[in-house]
């Protein structure tokens, strides 16, 4: 890990701890010896209030590349998350997590966190990731709620 | 615009408060001429009408600033830069003057220093070419201010001369002081000019690139003037305040807002420039202001700004501290130095003035202290780890101890967390960084006494917490009647304490940390809701000790718990007091602490599942209270649903992981699941699905007696839940529930992977001899009472859905295993074919493609290519033919279908009668198509056709004789299509080209020469595209080369 990336993210470590929107968590996952691995981390995306997705806390893991903040973190939901942006594999698909998209290194983790957050309600039907939300959402919105709401009690928070 | 007069009328109109309807033309207008060459002209006049408002002023100010923007280049800079200054001069005189009457002129006169700032960040960048006529220097614009405002008279005929003399004149210290101490006015002026200046240039450099130079102005010449008059400043507020507390001078705001402002521009120009902008006096008397205090009146005047100030500094560049500063501040905040055994009186200000917040209950003051003080701690964190644990210093012992023992105090302060106090909050970070830099340290550089000083010291940590975290204080901040954003914070702070306690788990392990929360959570005796509280917050700390810990496997844990005399009966306490709390009437705190109750409880049990199952009396006890609690749970409120569906997970739990042992309570799930269902049940669908799912389980485990007695309590279920399909046939949300049950029960017959039932497992024969017979015919009756179902909502996708689960449920096991809706592969087809035939096929067809799919991987090996064909024809190509073809998701059912077939018994499809005179023709067809999920199983079907291992011998001459027949063909549609494709969906196409060129190599590099010229005239690319892939092997390599061709085809840029 480059002494940059290893910079910003104790910097982010610290802001995060210091100012994070509630109902959030996120923290840096322990390496088998025990000390933190700050390139890997652990967070909660709560559902915000007034959705379907209002009753979970969905798990992610964050993986910031060596060349990070040059380049994006991987964000992850566990594999099979029920989300049309979201791949079989669990990973996010959002623009500004895409390096050819909307990345800038000044992103910090508050607006990636915020970012999903606001992922979750608002799919985006365009960049479809996995099939079976995608086709729900697009022409079965019974089903797609039905399937949102089973997943929530899934992830109860 | 023909004059003054009809520019200052279009003025006072735009800011006028009813503005006339035509605003944005007036905006419009006066913005031509502000932009034109008259611009400076009309400003000029404008800042100079004898009789014009603040309005028309500021207009003239803000033409000016139009003009600044509009020149790019420095013609004019000068002129400009002296009409400006002429009217700041002049409007400042006017003010130190009078400054009542002319107080509404400060935005005009703020407005004037702005642009003063911008000519001078222009006139001072590395790029600036000063035009020969016009060149001069200007490095200290504040300097030049004072020396204009204090001038006697201002003749705007001479001015030209007065500016130039003064744009390079400095003024020596004593000079500037004495200038400032002449006048409070000028004095406010020139702090505002200042901090002005410094504010903008925090803004230009974020937009300019080689403002070095800049920098290095601004340190040579405004630092020194701006710090001398800001100390000076302080200096005064601090003389006046102790010459005379009660008189408070009007002055500190400003000095302190130009302070900031400095402090900021010192954080950021630290990284941009060369140089180090020390501020170290103006922080030594700001300290010295903190402490200002008259304790007698309860009076500290400026500590709350400096603590303020000192925290921003601590949380984004504490380095800008020097460490004599540093250690000043630590003695002040907590009493002791690390480093030395020297007492400070300073300490003094901070017990009282924590005493004198508290008192008055000045929470968010409080606060700012918390934040300042515990960011001052974490700044010397490593140091502090090391000097407590390491050999590496040889530190005075007792001072440690005094230090730590006032990071203690300061942790445990007796206030409500969040609510009242910060300091515990924050400290948490503190400590856990402490821990964690403890726990990474080399074990070989300890002292021999530290891993005792530790375990010590972070078992007081959570003895601190603990009460902390208790319900109670969250109790206090409902009944304070805060809003709901306390409520988060306090839910964020137990959050982390619960990082804190796995944390000190490695410092403290399960003698010190996990046994202690047993014993004191068994030992307890709950008399009332407090006892109840301490037990929560103690279940809470456990659960995530516990959570990663494979009970099973941990004999010494679960002798723990055993020991820990009503550890069991605390839990299940808590969950019942949560339930019996939980109606609205209780009140708004009792609700939302119960749900927190249950949450605990449920949570802890769900994670000792494997100890409860080992004691059959304590088994017993849990599912007496799962079960009446789930009874008082009637969905009322989201309350009263998030517990039911707390209590149902911890059920579900508990149930999965003791089937075995839950065995003698078959009889009494039974019968709660047959009230459960009844439809005047109150509980929700997903109980009734899961409580199903869990009694299941015990039925899946329930072997002991053969595959007759399993079969029969299973035919109690089913026979409940067709009682209450046929009592409601009208009912469509029942009868779904109902069937979503029945599917859950055959979920839960599926053994687990890892089930080491022996009784089971000796008599696997028998109950797969009796399960193929089927005495009971429990699948007759399942498939009947699906077709009675379907008979009515055969329509219906939900229908089809969960019926499908149902009739494939046992398509997940292998053929050996035996469950009880094994249905055989004409059953199955014949249930498909029913439902095709009544589906709607955009939302059912997707289902009933499932379940085919899944009938073909089971009975693949047994399926003749007429039978392939056959589903194809039946399914696709009957009566949903034009349907499929029409809408793109069926058409991807379609091919993912035959991408299964490919992906195991390719010959299937390969001899199939449909494969060369519609799968071949028409998948050509759909390489075209725009939908990515279509995009993607047609690609990979090609993919599947030229690169094939399941194929045999047979297969493979038969489809290279094809493949090469198509090449050309497929070649060029692929390319096509690949060129209209979007960018993300590149990959797919690219996939194919190597496989492709893989296994045709030779023939695909004629078929893309001859595919690509037509496409678009760009032979180079295509020439290259071709050379890349052919000696291309990887995947990305491959992507690459395909991404270059298209961009490049496409006309867009070439990534760099």
């Amino acid at each position: 890990m480059s002494s940059l990336c290893l910079q910003r993210l104790q910097e982010e470590r610290k802001k995060w701890r210091k100012d994070h929107p509630f109902g959030f968590f996120a923290k840096p996952t322990k390496k088998q010896d025990g000390s933190m691995n700050l390139q890997k981390w652990e967070a909660g995306i709560p559902g915000k209030e007034g959705t379907l997705w209002k009753d979970g806390v969905y798990p992610v893991t964050i993986e910031y590349p060596d060349d990070y903040p040059s380049k994006p973190p991987k964000v992850k939901f566990p594999a099979g998350f029920y989300h049309p942006n979201i791949y079989p594999s669990g990973t996010v698909c959002l623009s500004i997590l895409n390096e050819d998209q909307d990345w800038r290194p000044a992103i910090t983790l508050k607006q990636i966190a915020l970012g999903i957050q606001d992922l979750l309600d608002s799919p985006n039907p365009d960049s479809p990731a996995q099939e079976p939300a995608w086709r729900a959402f697009s022409k079965n919105k019974k089903e797609y709620e039905r399937n949102v709401i089973e997943q929530a009690k899934e992830y109860t928070k | 615009m023909n004059d003054l007069r009809q520019a200052i009328h279009l003025i006072e109109a735009l800011y006028s408060p009813h503005p006339p309807p035509n605003i944005n033309e007036i905006q419009q207008q006066l913005q031509t001429v502000q932009r034109s060459e008259h611009g400076l002209e009309l400003a000029s006049q404008l800042l100079s009408h004898e009789a014009g408002s603040v309005n028309v002023e500021y207009f003239g100010a803000l033409t000016l600033a139009v003009q600044l923007h509009t020149k790019t280049a420095h013609d004019g800079l000068g002129d400009l830069l002296e009409v400006n200054m002429l009217h700041l001069a002049k409007l400042a005189r006017l003010f130190v003057s009078n400054p009542s009457q002319n107080g509404s002129r400060m935005v005009v006169i703020k407005k004037l220093m702005s642009n003063a700032a911008q000519v001078f960040f222009r006139l001072n960048s590395p790029h600036g070419t000063v035009p020969p006529a016009t060149t001069f220097t200007w490095k200290n614009p504040l300097e030049t201010f004072c020396l204009l405002t204090s001038e006697s008279s201002i003749h705007p005929e001479a001015f030209h001369d007065t500016l130039n003399h003064y744009l390079s004149q400095t003024i020596p210290y004593d000079h500037l002081i004495q200038l400032i101490g002449s006048s409070n006015e000028l004095n406010s002026l020139t702090l505002l000019f200042s901090e002005v200046v410094i504010e903008d240039l925090v803004k230009y450099q974020s937009s300019k690139v080689g403002v070095s130079h800049l920098h290095g102005v601004v340190h040579e010449h405004l630092y020194i003037t701006s710090t001398s008059i800001m100390n000076y400043n302080l200096q005064q507020i601090a003389i006046s305040f102790q010459n005379n507390l009660s008189q408070s001078s009007p002055l500190p705001d400003n000095v302190f807002r130009c302070v900031n402002a400095w402090i900021n521009y010192a954080t950021m120009a630290r990284s941009k420039s060369q140089g180090h902008m020390d501020l170290s006096e103006t922080f030594e008397i700001l300290i010295q202001l903190m402490c200002l205090h008259d304790s007698n009146q309860g009076l500290f005047p400026f500590s709350e700004t400096v603590v303020s100030i000192l925290g921003e500094i601590f949380g984004n560049d504490p380095t800008m501290l020097n460490y004599e500063l540093r250690s000043s501040i630590e003695e002040i905040l907590l009493g002791v130095n690390r480093s030395s055994s020297s007492r400070s009186e300073s300490h003094q200000w901070m017990l009282q003035y924590m005493n004198h917040l508290v008192v008055n209950q000045m929470f968010d003051e409080l606060k700012e202290l918390a934040l300042c003080v515990v960011d001052f701690l974490q700044i010397s964190n490593l140091d502090v780890c090391n000097k407590l644990f390491t050999q590496a210093s040889n530190n005075n012992t007792e001072n440690l101890d005094q230090y730590i023992k006032v990071l203690l105090q300061m942790t445990n302060f007796t206030l409500v967390p969040v609510l009242e106090e910060f300091f515990s909050v924050r400290m948490a970070d503190f400590w856990l960084d402490l821990c964690d830099a403890y726990n990474n340290l080399v074990r070989e550089t300890f002292k021999p006494e530290t891993p005792e000083l530790a375990a010590n010291l972070f078992g007081q940590v959570v003895q601190i917490y603990l009460p902390k975290i208790q319900l109670i204080n969250k109790q206090k901040i409902v009944q304070a009647g805060e809003d709901d954003s306390l409520l988060h914070e306090f839910d964020d702070f137990r959050g982390a304490i619960l990082d804190l306690i796995e944390s000190m788990w490695a410092v403290l392990g399960n003698d010190k940390l996990t046994n202690v929360l047993i014993a004191s959570i068994g030992h307890l005796t709950p008399s009332s809701g407090d006892d109840l509280f301490q037990i929560e917050a103690m279940c809470f700390c456990l659960n995530k000790l516990l959570v990663d810990m494979n009970l099973s496997e941990s004999p010494g844990m679960c002798k723990t718990l055993s020991e820990s005399n009503s550890f069991l009966t605390n839990v299940l306490l808590m969950i019942q007091t949560g339930c019996q709390q939980k109606g609205a009437s209780n009140g708004k705190d009792a609700q939302i602490l119960s749900c927190d109750l249950v949450k605990t409880s449920t949570s802890l049990l769900a994670t000792v599942a494997d100890y409860v199952k080992k004691d059959e009396r304590a088994l017993a006890n849990c599912m007496d209270v799962l079960f009446n609690s789930l009874e008082s749970c009637s969905n009322a409120d989201d309350i009263d649903t998030k517990i039911e569906l707390l209590l149902t997970k911890c059920t579900t739990s508990i149930c999965e992981t003791s089937r075995l042992e839950l065995a003698s309570y078959l009889p009494t799930f039974i019968k709660i699941q047959s009230s459960m269902v009844q439809r005047s049940s109150k509980v929700s669908d997903f109980t009734k699905q899961k409580f199903t799912r869990c009694l299941g389980y015990i039925i899946q485990n329930y072997t002991q007696n053969g595959p007759e007695a399993q079969a029969q309590y299973l035919a109690e279920v089913i026979n409940t839940i067709k009682a209450g399909i046929m009592n409601a046939p009208d009912d469509r949300q029942q009868i779904l529930c109902l069937l979503t049950c029945f599917s859950e029960l055959g979920s839960a017959l599926v053994p687990p992977e890892d089930s080491d039932n022996q009784s089971y497992l000796s008599q696997l024969p028998q109950f797969q001899e009796y399960w193929r017979a089927d005495p009971p015919r429990l699948r007759e009756l399942t498939l009947n009472l699906i077709e009675s179902v379907l008979s009515r909502y055969g329509h219906d996708a939900e229908f089809i859905e969960v019926t499908c689960l149902i009739m494939g449920k046992k398509l997940t096991l292998s053929e050996e295993e035996p469950h009880f809706l094994a249905y055989s592969m004409q059953e199955l087809m014949d249930f498909l074919l029913r439902r095709c035939a009544s589906c709607e096929p955009s939302t059912g067809l997707p289902y009933i493609v499932y379940l085919l799919e899944s009938v073909v991987n089971r009975y693949g090996a047994t399926m003749t290519p007429q039978d392939f064909s056959f589903m194809l024809s039946t399914f696709f190509l009957g009566q949903h033919r034009d349907a499929v073809a029409n809408d793109p998701d069926l058409t991807q059912i379609m091919i993912t279908f035959v991408n299964s077939v490919l992906e195991t018994r390719p010959g299937l499809a390969v001899h199939c009668d449909q494969w060369t005179s519609f799968i071949l023709p028409e998948f050509l067809r759909f390489l075209a198509s725009k939908e990515r999920f279509t995009i993607s199983a047609v690609t990979k079907f090609w993919t599947k056709v030229v690169n094939n291992k399941k194929f045999s011998r047979h297969d493979e001459v038969t489809v290279r004789e094809q493949v090469c027949a198509l090449g050309p063909q497929l070649t060029s549609q692929a390319m096509r299509a690949l060129l209209h494709a979007q960018r993300s969906d590149l990959s797919y196409y690219s996939d194919f080209l190597r496989a492709l060129i893989a296994r045709y190599p030779l023939q695909s590099k004629q078929w893309l020469s001859q595919a690509l010229p037509p496409l678009c005239d760009n032979n180079r690319a295509h020439q290259l595209l071709v050379e890349k892939l052919l000696v291309t092997r990887g995947s990305r390599a491959a992507s690459n080369a395909v991404l270059e061709w298209w961009l490049n085809c496409n006309g867009l840029p070439q990534l760099t």
